[in-house]
């Protein structure tokens, strides 16, 4: 009884969780069976590339779309029936928002802040004069970028528990972008908010994450903190005379012209790397984040 | 330059869908109009006469979608820096004004005789209208569009001799001459100048252009685009009092936007007023296209106004169910915009309170609109004593107006809408029967007795049961797949 109670504790904390996600449009798999779950106040990056899925899982861990397996919880509920106290805790903004083009900033603001009970109406009045936003200007003759800061505006004012940003940065100038990450690594620091934010940038992801997941194929391939990338996996390359040895288990591998194999290893829990890494001749390369999304990815 | 090319070059400027679409009904239009002829074949038919309109008819329709093309093409050429494309296009448009104009016109004046001139100036006055529709500022292209409709009462009002007269060439060629000359400094402008196509000014070439190459669903910030470009005094302006979480249907009203949306007391005056100004623009464009004195006098008569206002608001009913499901379905094929909003919303209840709220704000307000006509019709019917059979037509099509609101947008909500051209063809359907149904019923078009006999009653009851009953079909299934889904907020 005692363990059941425990387990639905367990359940009931984590923010965001999905299980055996998959899902797919016409005919095509776009998620394959992907597990994920948030710790409350961790900020995670779903890092992929274009047409990985990220947007498709985001959408389906949030009940934003029927997934064809597999099933997701917010705050312990099931998304696709969230309760309206799941929804208040809950702030996500899409990439490229074209929501209500027909309000002027001021109003949009004014009309979702009456639904959701701690919304702070000086923080988006103060948001939008230092984002240079004119408050009385239709949505839809902003520009993409201006959108996407009122968007953020509305996300960040209704005080969320936990934050989804799907691209968050994709049509923001460097100057919003950095005003933007600061801004979500205050909330996860201060207020202790959960964020899962998707992005191609890999610097984004090193300024705020705590953690990455890394999207491949609609596959989770691998996730870790950030700081542990360069501890964790290795470029491991075997020249042509050695590629025909025992090859170990590898997050991607590249055969190149003249032979040689290049494979992403990753060090078991005891820190030791593949015993083909010791092999005379073999070399193992640090990864950054950027260089290892690169060499899975491509 | 390759005359073959050219000729080639606007079709090549389409997208494949719409080039399909239009080489199958210029194919089916040919053809249609061939066994016409055939059918009707009289001797003492003024074939000239009828080549010539079917000829102006086919270079407005060309002008207007394919053969403006070319102008596209010429325009993106000079932005890309390819003067040899850009040089090309302007030949092709050229070389088309020939094989469209000239050509048809000699050939008719060596085949059946009379006037190659006057043929000439009648096709070029067609290819005008058709390009002026493209390439103008939408509000030009309105009223070039009504010229032909209002031709007959102008000529009348303005003493002009008809095509077949004496004197026709004195006004019309350099009539004809002017529209060119316009069109010609307007399309240089349109190629070389982007800033002067800007906004409202932008023709509906343009604006067509991401409908025509990336198809409905792919122009996703289109709406946004239009409500954007809209003059300050025609964009609706929201009411937000009263919205919020103890008010959800007014609340989805308001996400739903559209002209159904809460609005300002200022902002419905507004509406209101362009509704009206169109209402008096189609009576003055009938007026203009009466010719004679004593059409005037009946169409302003209190009976021939009645009849004029039957017609208008027997057909204005229906033509609401369009607006109604372009914006439903506007919001649910879009996954970034409203619905991730609205599906994350809090308090809006649970599932089956947000589903009633939605049905209540989307379909309450046209079916409430559709009602008011409904009864407006049936008193204007008693007033003009209609007779029964006429007036349960007319609100046998109102009715079916109502029903086409439910069940699109039940089919747009519960994911029903899977098979767009099968129900986008079953709307036209009944638009088409609807609008067959008033003229039958109106006092206006009272000179056809043959179709009020039992055939005709057999063959209506045939066609209403083959639209009505797919109808309620799509309505069942939309209905069954919004109850079935958790959410009513989930894109399709």
């Amino acid at each position: 009884m005692n363990a059941m109670l425990d387990d639905t504790m367990q359940t009931r904390a984590v923010p965001l969780a999905a299980h055996g996600l998959s899902h797919g449009y016409e005919g095509r798999q776009v998620l394959r069976g992907v597990d994920l779950a948030l710790a409350p106040g961790s900020v995670l990056g779903l890092i992929g590339r274009n047409g990985a899925g990220k947007s498709t899982l985001i959408r389906a861990m949030l009940g934003l779309l029927e997934p064809l397996a597999g099933s997701a919880r917010v705050f312990g509920e099931p998304a696709l029936t969230l309760s309206d106290d799941a929804k208040a805790r809950l702030a996500y903004v899409p990439q490229q928002p074209e929501a209500l083009a027909w309000l002027t900033a001021r109003q949009m603001l004014d009309y979702l802040g009456r639904f959701y009970p701690r919304w702070d109406a000086a923080f988006a009045q103060r948001t939008l004069q230092r984002w240079k936003i004119a408050p009385d200007t239709l949505l839809a003759r902003l520009s993409p970028g201006e959108r996407q800061r009122v968007d953020l505006i509305r996300a960040l004012a209704s005080q969320p528990e936990l934050l989804v940003l799907d691209e968050p940065a994709a049509a923001l100038d460097p100057v919003a972008r950095r005003e933007l990450l600061r801004e979500v690594a205050l909330r996860a620091g201060e207020s202790g908010t959960t964020v899962l934010f998707s992005t191609h940038i890999v610097s984004d992801l090193e300024r705020v994450a705590s953690e990455i997941a890394f999207l491949h194929e609609g596959r989770l391939l691998l996730r870790c903190g950030v700081d542990e990338t360069k501890e964790r996996y290795a470029r491991l390359w075997l020249p042509a005379r050695l590629s025909a040895a025992e090859v170990p288990a590898s997050l991607s591998r590249r055969r190149h012209e003249d032979g040689s194999l290049s494979l992403v290893v990753e060090c078991d829990t005891h820190g030791r790397w593949p015993e083909a890494a010791s092999l005379p001749g073999a070399r193992l390369d640090a990864l950054g984040l950027e260089d290892l999304f690169v060499e899975i990815a491509e | 330059m390759n005359p073959g090319r050219l000729l080639m070059l606007p079709w090549m400027a389409l997208s494949t869908m719409p080039r399909r679409v239009v080489a199958g009904l210029a194919c089916a239009a040919v053809v249609l109009a061939v066994v016409a002829c055939v059918l009707s074949f009289r001797p003492e038919t003024a074939w000239a006469l009828h080549a010539m309109h079917a000829l102006v008819l086919f270079d407005i329709l060309g002008w207007a979608t394919v053969l403006s093309q070319s102008l596209l093409l010429a325009r993106e050429a000079h932005q890309l820096r390819l003067p040899r494309l850009e040089r090309e296009a302007c030949a092709s448009l050229c070389l088309y004004a020939v094989a469209t104009v000239a050509l048809p016109a000699l050939l008719l004046n060596g085949l059946v005789g009379g006037t190659a001139a006057t043929a000439m100036v009648e096709l070029a006055f067609g290819a005008g209208i058709g390009m002026a529709y493209a390439a103008l500022p939408p509000q030009w292209s309105l009223l070039i569009v009504l010229v032909p409709m209002a031709s007959t009462g102008l000529a009348h009002g303005l003493a002009l001799p008809g095509p077949g007269h004496r004197g026709f060439l004195a006004w019309a060629a350099p009539g004809t001459a002017a529209l060119w000359l316009v069109l010609g400094w307007h399309c240089r402008r349109l190629i070389r100048d982007e800033r002067a196509t800007r906004g409202n000014r932008m023709p509906l070439l343009l604006r067509l252009r991401s409908a025509l190459w990336y198809g409905r669903g792919g122009d996703g910030g289109g709406e946004t685009r239009l409500v954007g470009q809209r003059s300050r005094w025609m964009q609706p302006g929201a009411d937000l009092r009263g919205c919020g979480p103890g008010h959800p249907v007014r609340s989805l009203r308001l996400a739903l936007g559209g002209w159904s949306m809460p609005q300002t007391p200022a902002s419905r005056v507004r509406q209101a007023g362009l509704a009206v100004a169109a209402l008096l623009f189609g009576a003055l464009i009938l007026l203009l296209s009466s010719s004679s004195p004593t059409d005037y006098a009946s169409i302003l008569s209190a009976s021939g106004g009645g009849a004029l206002l039957l017609f208008y608001l027997a057909t204005t009913g229906p033509l609401l169910v369009i607006t109604h499901m372009k914006t439903l379905q506007r919001r649910w094929n879009r996954p970034n915009a409203e619905l991730p909003l609205l599906a994350l919303l809090p308090g809006l209840g649970d599932a089956a309170r947000r589903r009633r709220a939605l049905l209540d704000a989307a379909l309450r307000p046209t079916l409430g609109v559709q009602a008011v006509v409904l009864l407006a019709i049936a008193l204007l019917a008693v007033h003009l004593r209609l007779a029964g059979h006429d007036l349960a037509l007319l609100l046998l099509g109102q009715l079916a107006g109502m029903g086409m609101t439910c069940a699109s947008g039940m089919a747009v909500m519960g994911g029903a809408w899977t098979q767009p051209w099968r129900a986008t063809a079953l709307m036209i359907l009944g638009y088409l029967l609807i609008n067959a149904g008033n003229t039958l019923a109106s006092p206006l078009f009272d000179d056809h007795p043959g179709l009020h006999g039992p055939a005709a009653t057999v063959v209506l009851a045939v066609l209403w049961a083959s639209f009505l009953v797919p109808l309620l079909r799509l309505g069942l299934r939309g209905w069954r797949g919004l109850r079935r889904r958790p959410h009513p907020f989930l894109a399709n």
